[in-house]
C-alpha cells in the first residue's frame, strides 16, 4: 500500500509519460540531427567534414552572418518600436486599450505564410508602394524593394513586433506610475523620465521581448524563404535548400546544429544579461 | 520655499466634480492639512498642485504668481507620495541626487547637499543601500529627503505615514513635524486621520464631497466646527437636530417640548440647525428631581461600554432618535433613568450637512 502511494505522489512517477513523450519526439531526433552532422555517408565513418565544408563554402557563410544580422536588425526594430506602442497602449483608456491589444494580436491569428505574400502585394516592383510612388512621380523605375535584406527585416520586424509590445506591457504595467510622477517633480521632463525611470522598470520585460524576439527571427523560415527569395539565403533556408533541393542531408544537419548552438549562444547571453540587470531589482 | 494660495479650484472629470470651489492659503513656512474622508477631492487637490492633474477652473499661486499650466518638472515641488515611490534600482544616495542631478547640481555639491539632508532626516550610513533593503520608516525618510533637497518652495505629503505601522507612525509624526521645522519648507499634508492633522498642522482644511467645509487653526476646528459634517468627523458624538429659537436675549435649540439653551452669541441665527455637544460635556445629576431644569437632557441608559480610562454610556432620550453618548469618570457609574446637565457654552450650534 505504501509504495502505491508514494508511487501515485512522487512528481517523477507522475510525470514520466511526458517525459517519456517529449523523449521519443524531441530528443530521439536531436539526436539523430547530431549523428547526422558528423557523418559522412561516402566514407562511412565519422567526420568534421561537413563542417568544413560549410566554412568553405561562401554561400553558407554568408547566410550564417545575414542570419545574425537580419535577427539582431529586427530585435532592435522590434524593441524602437516597441516601446512607444507599449507605453500608448498603457496610456489609453480601458475601452481603447482592449481595443488596441486586439488590433495587436490579431495579426497573430494570421497565418506567416498569408502575411508574407502580404508584404508582397505591398513591396513588389508592381507593389501598392511602388506604384504609388510611380504615380507621384517621385520614382520613375519601381524600387526593388522584395528579395533582400531588408524586406526581410520588414516581415519579421511586423511579424514578431507583437511578441516585444505584450512583453514590455506585462514588466510596464506593474510598475508604480507614482514613480514617473516622482521623476517628473523632481524635474525630470518626460523624455529624460522615459530613459531614466521607465526604461530601467522595464528591463526584465525588455530581456524576456528581446529574447523571444530574437530566437523567434533566427528560426524563421517562411518570412526569409517568400521575402528573402534565392539570392539572400538565411540559415533556415540554407537547411531546406540543402534538405530538399540537392539532398545533401548530412550538410543540412550540419547547419541545423550550427543554427542550435548560435541559438544557444545568445539564450546564454541574455541569460547572462539577465542576471547583471535584475541584480538591482532583487 | 514660498506662500500658496488655492482660489476657486475646481477639477471636473467629465460629468464627475472632484473639487468645487477650493480655496484656502499656506503662509510660507507653515503646515497645512488637508482632512477629509476618502473621496473627498483632498487628494486631487494635492495633485493640481504638483501638476499632475489639469485645473478645471480657478488658480493656483504658488509665491505670488501663478503656476496654472506649468508642467511639474518645472514646478519646483517636492513630493511624498504614499508608496513612497522610490527608484528601486537607485541607491539611496542615488535616490536623493537624482533631483539634483536634473538641476545640473555639480556633482560634490549633489554629495553635500545630499549628505547634509540626510543627516536632517535621520539617515545614517545607508548611502549605498537600496530600496529593497530599507524598512518602512527608513524608505519614508528618503522620500522625504529626496523632496527637500532640491529646496522646493513647497513640499507636498500624500498620506505618507498610512502605510506604516501604529508605532512607526507615532513616532514619524515627531519626526516629521522636526523635519518640516528644521527645513521650514511650506508643507501641504493631506491625511484621513484626524489626530494626525491635529498634530502637525498649523492650519487644517476640512474638506468632504469635493467642497472646503472649514479652514482654520486646530483649536478653530476643534472649539469651533462650523458644520454637522466637520464636528461629527473631528469626534463630536452627539449631534441633535433641532430648530434655534431666540427668547429673552437668550438663544436655545427647540426639541418639540423639550429645549436647550447655547450660548447667547447664536441668537442671530434663525431656521434649522444641529447642537454638538461632546460626550465628556455632559455632565451627569446626582438628583434626577432637577430633571427638566438648568439645561438637562434625561433618559433611559441603554448601553454601557467600559473602556478602561472611562465608562461610556447611551442614553435614550426623547429629544434624539439615536442615543446620546456621555462619558463619564471611570469611578462613575450610571444606571436606570438618568439626567445630563451641560454648560450652554459647550453646546455648539453647527450648520446642517
Amino acid at each position: 500500500m505504501a509504495s502505491e502511494r508514494s508511487f501515485f505522489t512522487n512528481g517523477y512517477a507522475l510525470s514520466s509519460p511526458a517525459f517519456t513523450l517529449v523523449g521519443l519526439i524531441a530528443l530521439v531526433p536531436v539526436l539523430q540531427l547530431f549523428a547526422s552532422a558528423f557523418w559522412s555517408f561516402t566514407t562511412e565513418s565519422y567526420t568534421l567534414a561537413n563542417f568544413t565544408a560549410l566554412l568553405d563554402s561562401k554561400m553558407a557563410t554568408q547566410a550564417f552572418w545575414r542570419s545574425i544580422r537580419v535577427s539582431l536588425c529586427v530585435t532592435v526594430v522590434t524593441v524602437l518600436l516597441g516601446y512607444p506602442l507599449a507605453m500608448g497602449l498603457l496610456r489609453a483608456g480601458s475601452r481603447m486599450q482592449s481595443l488596441l491589444l486586439t488590433l495587436l494580436v490579431f495579426p497573430l491569428m494570421v497565418s506567416v505564410v498569408v502575411r508574407a505574400y502580404g508584404w508582397l502585394v505591398v513591396l513588389s516592383p508592381s507593389g501598392v508602394l511602388n506604384k504609388l510612388l510611380l504615380n507621384l512621380g517621385i520614382i520613375s523605375e519601381p524600387l526593388s524593394l522584395i528579395h533582400n535584406e531588408a524586406a526581410v527585416i520588414i516581415g519579421e520586424s511586423q511579424l514578431l513586433l507583437p511578441y516585444m509590445v505584450l512583453a514590455l506591457v506585462a514588466t510596464l504595467q506593474k510598475v508604480d506610475p507614482s514613480l514617473e510622477e516622482a521623476s517628473l517633480s523632481l524635474g525630470a521632463n518626460p523624455l529624460t523620465t522615459f530613459f531614466r525611470v521607465i526604461v530601467p522598470m522595464s528591463i526584465p520585460g525588455l530581456l524576456s521581448g528581446t529574447l523571444m524576439v530574437f530566437s523567434l527571427a533566427i528560426t524563421a523560415f517562411a518570412t526569409p524563404l517568400l521575402l528573402g527569395g534565392g539570392r539572400t539565403p538565411m540559415m533556415t533556408t540554407l537547411v531546406y535548400s540543402f534538405a530538399f533541393t540537392t539532398f545533401e542531408w548530412d550538410k543540412a544537419a550540419a547547419v541545423g546544429i550550427v543554427l542550435a548552438v548560435l541559438a544557444l549562444f545568445f539564450v546564454c547571453v541574455q541569460r547572462w544579461a539577465a542576471k547583471v540587470g535584475l541584480k538591482s531589482f532583487g | 520655499m514660498s506662500s500658496i494660495e488655492i482660489q476657486n479650484l475646481s477639477k471636473n472629470y467629465g460629468e464627475v466634480t472632484a473639487v468645487r470651489d477650493a480655496c484656502f492659503a499656506a503662509e510660507q513656512g507653515s503646515f497645512v492639512s488637508l482632512l477629509g474622508p476618502s473621496g473627498c477631492g483632498k487628494t486631487t487637490t494635492l495633485r493640481m498642485i504638483a501638476g499632475f492633474e489639469d485645473i478645471t477652473s480657478g488658480d493656483i499661486k504658488l509665491g505670488g504668481k501663478s503656476i496654472k499650466g506649468t508642467p511639474p518638472w518645472r514646478r519646483n515641488i517636492g513630493v511624498v507620495f504614499q508608496s513612497y515611490a522610490l527608484f528601486p534600482f537607485m541607491t539611496v544616495l542615488q535616490n536623493i541626487c537624482y533631483g539634483l542631478k536634473m538641476r545640473g547640481v555639480p556633482k560634490n555639491e549633489q554629495l553635500a547637499r545630499a549628505r547634509k539632508v540626510m543627516e536632517i532626516v535621520g539617515l545614517h550610513e545607508m548611502e549605498n543601500r537600496y530600496p529593497r533593503q530599507l524598512s518602512g520608516g527608513q524608505k519614508q525618510r528618503v522620500a522625504l529627503a529626496r523632496s527637500i533637497v532640491i529646496e522646493p518652495e513647497i513640499l507636498l505629503l500624500d498620506e505618507p505615514l498610512s502605510a506604516l505601522d501604529a508605532k512607526m507612525r507615532d513616532e514619524m509624526r515627531f519626526e516629521l513635524k522636526r523635519i518640516q521645522r528644521t527645513s521650514g519648507v511650506t508643507t501641504i499634508f493631506v491625511t484621513h486621520d484626524q489626530e494626525e492633522a491635529f498634530a502637525l498642522s498649523d492650519k487644517i482644511v476640512v474638506m468632504n464631497k469635493s467642497v472646503v467645509r472649514q479652514v482654520g487653526t486646530p483649536r478653530e476646528i476643534w472649539e469651533e466646527p462650523n458644520s454637522e459634517f466637520v464636528a461629527g468627523f473631528i469626534g463630536v458624538e452627539n449631534l441633535l437636530p433641532c430648530h434655534i429659537v431666540a427668547e429673552d436675549g437668550r438663544a436655545f435649540g427647540q426639541f418639540g417640548s423639550h429645549r436647550l439653551e447655547t450660548d447667547a452669541k447664536h441668537i442671530g441665527k434663525q431656521g434649522e440647525f444641529v447642537l454638538g455637544i461632546r460626550s465628556t460635556d455632559l455632565v451627569p445629576l446626582a438628583d434626577n428631581g432637577q430633571c427638566g431644569q438648568n439645561n438637562t437632557i434625561c433618559g433611559e441608559v441603554v448601553g454601557e461600554v467600559y473602556t478602561g480610562e472611562a465608562n461610556i454610556y447611551q442614553i435614550s432620550s426623547p429629544m434624539s432618535d439615536k442615543p446620546i453618548t456621555v462619558k463619564t469618570r471611570r469611578d462613575h457609574r450610571l444606571s436606570g433613568s438618568v439626567c445630563l446637565a451641560v454648560d450652554p457654552s459647550k453646546v455648539m450650534v453647527l450648520e446642517r450637512g
